[in-house]
């Protein structure tokens, strides 16, 4: 394969992975020929260990026999476990359509037709680099009502005339507005979600598997931005005071400038372990592990103030909403109020329904200035094609909006 | 209102007489009369193609469409805005649409 131009020049990461030496070689001429940078693995467990130091751009895997259906199925499987976000373009060593559809469904970004051509490939890796999400946008459809509807409409507006319209006008309002305060829920492309904060228009998600913050963008909630925290396994992340606050799996508290790449600019001293949820009431840190809830001052320690013992069964986020603190109990899978003042009490209980199921594990809880917002996991398989993970509007709880 | 994060795999057909082997792309904008498709497989402005897929659960095959506009990025891809051809197909994505917008 001879390179053809090096427009569009990149030294984004490709990482190219399966498939014999003497291929790997050849598409890695052609890939540095156009600017980008290529590491190679041979197997599927090299490509993870690579995978797991440093994050490329873009990862393609060359499949070396038309008879690799099996190969190249179980490393697609194994790589979007294990990096969901990261662009995998499958290179197969025959043309199948359906076998490509499969490979999409499976989470392949994009399936080279065989025999791969050095426009295919040049336009897929170039598209891929640039790659940060996206969404299927589904535009509404108006409504179409019937010829019978249309007749039966107009008979019932001659026979009913101005006072029936202004009630169904009135009706339309009551529909609306209880379509407004319903609950609603959102699937997300990241498998192990571990804490959920509001921030600047939208929901940050941490990923503790991945190691990532993802940006889910309000009012679509499509994923905006992923950053990610190479550092720290994130189980719990807070907005205050101008910083992002995160707790990791090692028990320690990082504090992180809110910047594009949220720069840590320390770890507390004081060890927190198991703190899975954090929120700032203006003044105080409050933290909370499963069965404790802390009160601490932002001090070079993180000094606890004082401490309760949780209210509910197994607490998993908490969050501020202006007035009170609020916490998350999957125990349960309740929301409890706690009022600054007798924080160890629960003011209130609201179950979820949601949750009622039992289909996910709450893990994450976030007000947005109006509404309680909660990420879940899902506790069982679900089964192909299953959403792994979600985001839930809950419905407007009585007395909620201020 | 819902959303899936991830765009819609498609199963692309050509006309019979044009020997074109099936290909495949993904469609990222979708309404019930067509929506904008993104392949890799060359497509040419008035092209009428027969797409495939499947959407929340549901299976639509050979759904007959034609490429209104259709133009090469500046990657390479096809872009091309599809419209649907069968009105019983646009009214059975129409109800789906709904369903999926009001979960």
């Amino acid at each position: 394969m001879a390179a053809s131009n090096a427009a569009g020049v990149s030294s984004a990461g490709v990482l190219l992975a399966g498939g014999g030496a003497e291929q790997r070689r050849e598409w890695a001429l052609l890939l540095g020929e156009w600017g980008h940078g290529v590491r190679q693995a041979s197997d599927l467990k090299s490509a993870l260990e690579m995978l797991a130091q440093e994050r490329p751009k873009v990862l393609v895997w060359v499949s070396e026999e038309p008879e690799d259906d099996q190969k190249e199925s179980a490393a697609l499987r194994e790589i979007v476990a294990s990096c969901p976000l990261l662009p995998v373009i499958m290179a197969p060593a025959r043309r199948d359509a359906s076998r490509a559809l499969e490979l999409l469904r499976m989470g392949a970004w994009e399936v080279l037709p065989w025999p791969q051509s050095q426009t295919a490939i040049k336009a897929a890796v170039s598209r891929a680099i640039r790659f940060e999400g996206t969404s299927l946008s589904i535009a509404p459809p108006p409504h179409e009502p019937s010829n019978r509807a249309v007749l039966w409409g107009l008979a019932a507006v001659a026979l009913a005339g101005l006072l029936l319209g202004a009630l169904s006008v009135r009706r339309a309002q009551l529909r609306r507005e209880a379509i407004r305060r319903a609950g609603a829920h959102w699937d997300i492309p990241y498998s192990h979600p571990s804490s959920l904060a509001f921030d600047d228009g939208g929901f940050w998600v941490s990923d503790w598997y991945t190691r990532t913050l993802n940006f889910q963008r309000k009012p679509e909630l499509s994923l905006a931005r992923v950053v990610p925290l190479p550092r720290e396994t994130p189980i719990g992340i807070g907005f205050g005071g101008g910083f992002l606050f995160t707790s990791d799996t090692r028990g320690r508290i990082v504090r992180h400038m809110k910047d594009a790449g949220f720069t840590p600019l320390g770890v507390y001293r004081q060890e927190a372990y198991g703190t899975v949820g954090i929120a700032y009431d203006g003044l105080f840190l409050w933290t909370v592990t499963k069965h404790t809830l802390y009160k601490r001052i932002l001090d070079a320690d993180l000094s606890v103030v004082e401490s309760w013992p949780y209210s509910g069964q197994k607490a998993a986020s908490l969050t501020f909403d202006g007035e009170s603190l609020w916490s998350l109990d999957a125990g349960a899978g309740e929301l409890i109020r706690h009022r600054l003042d007798r924080p160890g009490e629960a003011a209130a209980r609201i179950a979820l329904p949601e949750y009622k199921a039992g289909d996910y594990e709450p893990v994450g809880l976030a007000w947005d200035g109006s509404r309680f917002w909660t990420v879940a996991a899902r506790k069982t398989d679900g089964g192909a094609g299953a959403p792994r993970a979600r985001i839930f509007r809950h419905a407007v709880i009585e007395g909620q909006v201020r | 209102m819902s959303s899936t994060c991830v765009t819609l795999p498609v199963l692309i057909e050509f006309e019979p007489g044009q020997f074109r082997r099936e290909a495949w792309g993904r469609v990222e904008r979708l309404s019930h009369r067509g929506g904008t498709l993104a392949t890799l497989a060359p497509i040419v402005p008035d092209e009428r193609l027969r797409l495939s897929f499947q959407l929340w659960g549901q299976s639509f095959r050979d759904i007959p469409c034609v490429a209104v506009e259709a133009e090469k990025d500046a990657d390479g891809y096809f872009q091309a805005e599809i419209a649907f051809q069968d009105e019983a197909d646009r009214r059975r994505l129409a109800k789906l649409l709904w369903d999926i917008l009001s979960r």
